[in-house]
């Protein structure tokens, strides 16, 4: 009974809920269409497809609790790549080439954080414009796609260490990290800078730096995200990440994070994402006519956002009330 | 009472214009200096009519900013490569049907309009998401119906819209300089778009003040939609022919030009005017650095580092000490 009761509590205080019963109940479809879907060999290679965009929800996810919204998170991922695949082609060593990719996304995602932040520009479009200066430096750094990779780099990749597969360690980077932030008292700040920074402030929160914070932080996710890429296929492609920030924004949304900032966190992400992997997983394995592929995933999409909408409305509602309460006025953009 | 919104218009009408003209006139200096052939009538012609038709995007995005609660429509682009593939199947033999074609796919798009608004407003789905995912769900009809082949055979009426009128004006450039003219009013003097400004600016007043705000706001996504399906025809109509995602790149350019234009990303203020101006900014900014063969790459920076500057002067959110 106590158990029961515990379970119940701790389920519905969670915001991953919904991403994670569409994640089962996809993985459930899927395994009727696929009977070899539940196999270690189908989930570890469905993982490291996934491994970037995963990466990248959970950098989207902190800097949406912030009060922020980075959609530039892509378009860093397609400069990272490309600029990974000129290091090792000029000659770097793989590792040297891998912590400078990630230095350049975590300074990219700083300088989105200094916008928006400290400038205060608004960060949809602040970031918009910046997605659009880093589409054209990856486009600049390498026109056409091509390239490759340390043949160690791939291997390692698809191997694992200590009987882990080794993507699992790329998730787990930032995830830590995060982890680790969230326990110091800067994690509570974050949030609360995120839910009402007018409010956070008059309490001694310093609301940039929490928000350069989730921008750096999520620049670094980036930089983690682009070495399990560009490791898993091996090449550069200048317009890879073009698609990935809205999908990682998709995915934190899935996943219960709120866009009005300072509600959620990342392990719902990391199932919205996981959902959409799913979703493509589904579609190309249905025999489905190659020209409906699209329309039907948009569909699912689409009715997976309603479900978890329709899910998190009350609960979202509710917490906004009881935050509203006082007299909250500002709201983050 | 009279007084007091027409003399705020009136400032507002300079501080946004202004930095739009003063780019258009320095942009096409630097053209004519860079290339002599840059001020000629045929070139002023086709960037004016290139320019049209991000005007009409850019009307369909300011619609949506303008009515607030975060609004952006990120399907503009999509639904416009839709009407631009689909539309020239509809039979345009004659002019009514022409007409009737036009009503078609302003429908088609105000359909769209209708998921994005019932989505968001119902739903609370945000808007950046509900679009994002639309534009998805609307790519991924076209393809399913044209099987991804593109639009070839068009009715002579529908290329009739890149006919020249006078010098400089071909019949599209005219009719997007009538209707900015007539939504920019529509806007400031009458009942429904001053509701609509109401809306954006400040929801709960709106409402304490007896105003729909749901219906206007899912109205604003609707006509949004109806614009950008007028609009993806008109671009089928200069271009001779439509492939899969031909429009998509109008999403971002449509929201670039209505920044410039000085829409406020908070909802509540733009301009139509404005916003066309803008549009026109980038039009000539963009055929600048294709005579400077400058490669797209560099394109995208300079135009991205441009974005950055202009929000950083006219869109920067409140400080939060107050």
């Amino acid at each position: 009974m106590a158990l029961a009761r515990f379970l119940a509590k701790n389920v519905k205080r969670t915001t991953a809920l919904p991403a994670v019963l569409l994640f089962f109940t996809l993985l459930t479809v899927n395994f009727f269409i696929m009977p070899g879907a539940l196999s270690r060999s189908f989930l570890v290679s469905f993982l490291n497809t996934n491994t970037a965009v995963i990466c990248l929800t959970m950098g989207a996810s902190v800097v949406i609790i912030a009060g922020g919204i980075d959609i530039s998170l892509g378009p860093m991922v397609s400069v990272a790549n490309v600029m990974l695949i000129k290091l090792l082609a000029a000659g770097t060593h793989y590792s040297a080439a891998i912590p400078l990719t990630v230095l350049a996304t975590t300074a990219m995602g700083l300088l989105n954080g200094v916008l928006v932040a400290v400038l205060r520009g608004s960060s949809l479009l602040t970031t918009f414009a910046a997605s659009t200066v880093y589409s054209g430096i990856a486009l600049l750094v390498m026109p056409v796609p091509g390239g490759s990779v340390a043949r160690e780099m791939t291997a390692f990749y698809n191997g694992s260490l200590l009987g882990i597969p080794a993507t699992v360690f790329f998730i787990l980077a930032p995830y830590v990290v995060w982890k680790a932030f969230k326990r110091t008292p800067h994690g509570i700040r974050l949030y609360a800078a995120g839910n009402n920074p007018a409010k956070a402030y008059s309490s001694a929160v310093n609301v940039p730096a929490e928000k350069l914070f989730a921008f750096g932080f999520a620049g670094f996710s980036a930089g983690i995200g682009t070495v399990a890429l560009t490791s898993s296929i091996g090449s550069g492609d200048p317009l890879i990440g073009a698609q990935m920030s809205m999908m990682a924004i998709s995915a934190a949304v899935i996943g219960g994070v709120s866009l009005s900032g300072g509600y959620g966190d990342i392990t719902g992400g990391i199932f919205g994402s996981l959902f959409l992997g799913l979703i493509t997983v589904i579609v190309l394995s249905s025999n489905i006519s190659s020209f409906l592929q699209q329309f039907v995933s948009g569909v699912i999409l689409l009715l997976g956002m309603i479900g978890a909408m329709l899910f998190t409305m009350r609960r979202g509602e509710k917490a906004r009330r009881s935050a509203d309460r006082g007299g909250g006025t500002a709201h983050g953009e | 009472m009279a007084n007091k919104p027409r003399r705020t218009l009136n400032l507002d009408n300079i501080r946004i214009f202004l930095p739009s003209v003063l780019a258009v006139i320095a942009l096409l200096v630097l053209g004519r200096y860079l290339s002599g052939r840059f001020l000629t009538v045929k070139n002023l012609g086709s960037i004016l009519m290139t320019s049209s038709i991000l005007m009409f995007a850019t009307v369909a995005q300011n619609i949506v900013l303008i009515s607030g609660n975060n609004g952006i429509d990120l399907s503009v682009g999509a639904v416009m490569s839709m009407t631009a593939l689909l539309g020239p199947t509809i039979p345009m033999a004659t002019v009514g049907e022409f007409a009737l074609a036009i009503v078609a796919v302003m429908g088609m798009g105000a359909a769209c309009g209708l998921i994005n608004g019932a989505g968001i407003r119902q739903l609370g789905i945000p808007a950046l998401i509900m679009t994002l995912i639309m534009a998805g769900v609307v790519t991924g009809f076209t393809m399913y119906v044209t099987k991804g082949r593109p639009a070839i055979e068009l009715s002579p009426l529908l290329l009739g819209v890149s006919k020249t009128v006078f010098p400089m004006f071909r019949v599209l450039t005219l009719a997007a300089i009538a209707a900015v003219a007539a939504l920019e009013i529509i806007l400031r003097k009458t009942r429904i778009g001053r509701s609509l400004t109401l809306v954006g600016d400040n929801p709960r007043a709106a409402e304490l003040c007896g105003l729909r705000v749901s219906l206007i706001s899912v109205l604003a996504y609707v006509s949004s939609g109806a614009i950008a399906g007028f609009a993806g025809l008109m671009l089928v109509g200069y271009t001779g022919s439509a492939v899969m995602k031909m429009a998509d790149g109008y999403t971002l350019l449509s929201v670039a030009a209505a920044i410039i234009g000085g829409t406020s990303v908070s909802g509540g203020r733009g301009s139509f005017i404005g916003g066309a101006l803008g549009a026109i900014v980038f039009v000539v900014l963009n055929s600048i650095l294709q005579v400077l063969r400058i490669p797209e790459g560099a394109r995208y920076v300079i135009q991205g580092c441009l974005l950055v500057v202009i929000l950083l002067t006219n869109n920067r959110s409140q400080k939060l000490r107050q």
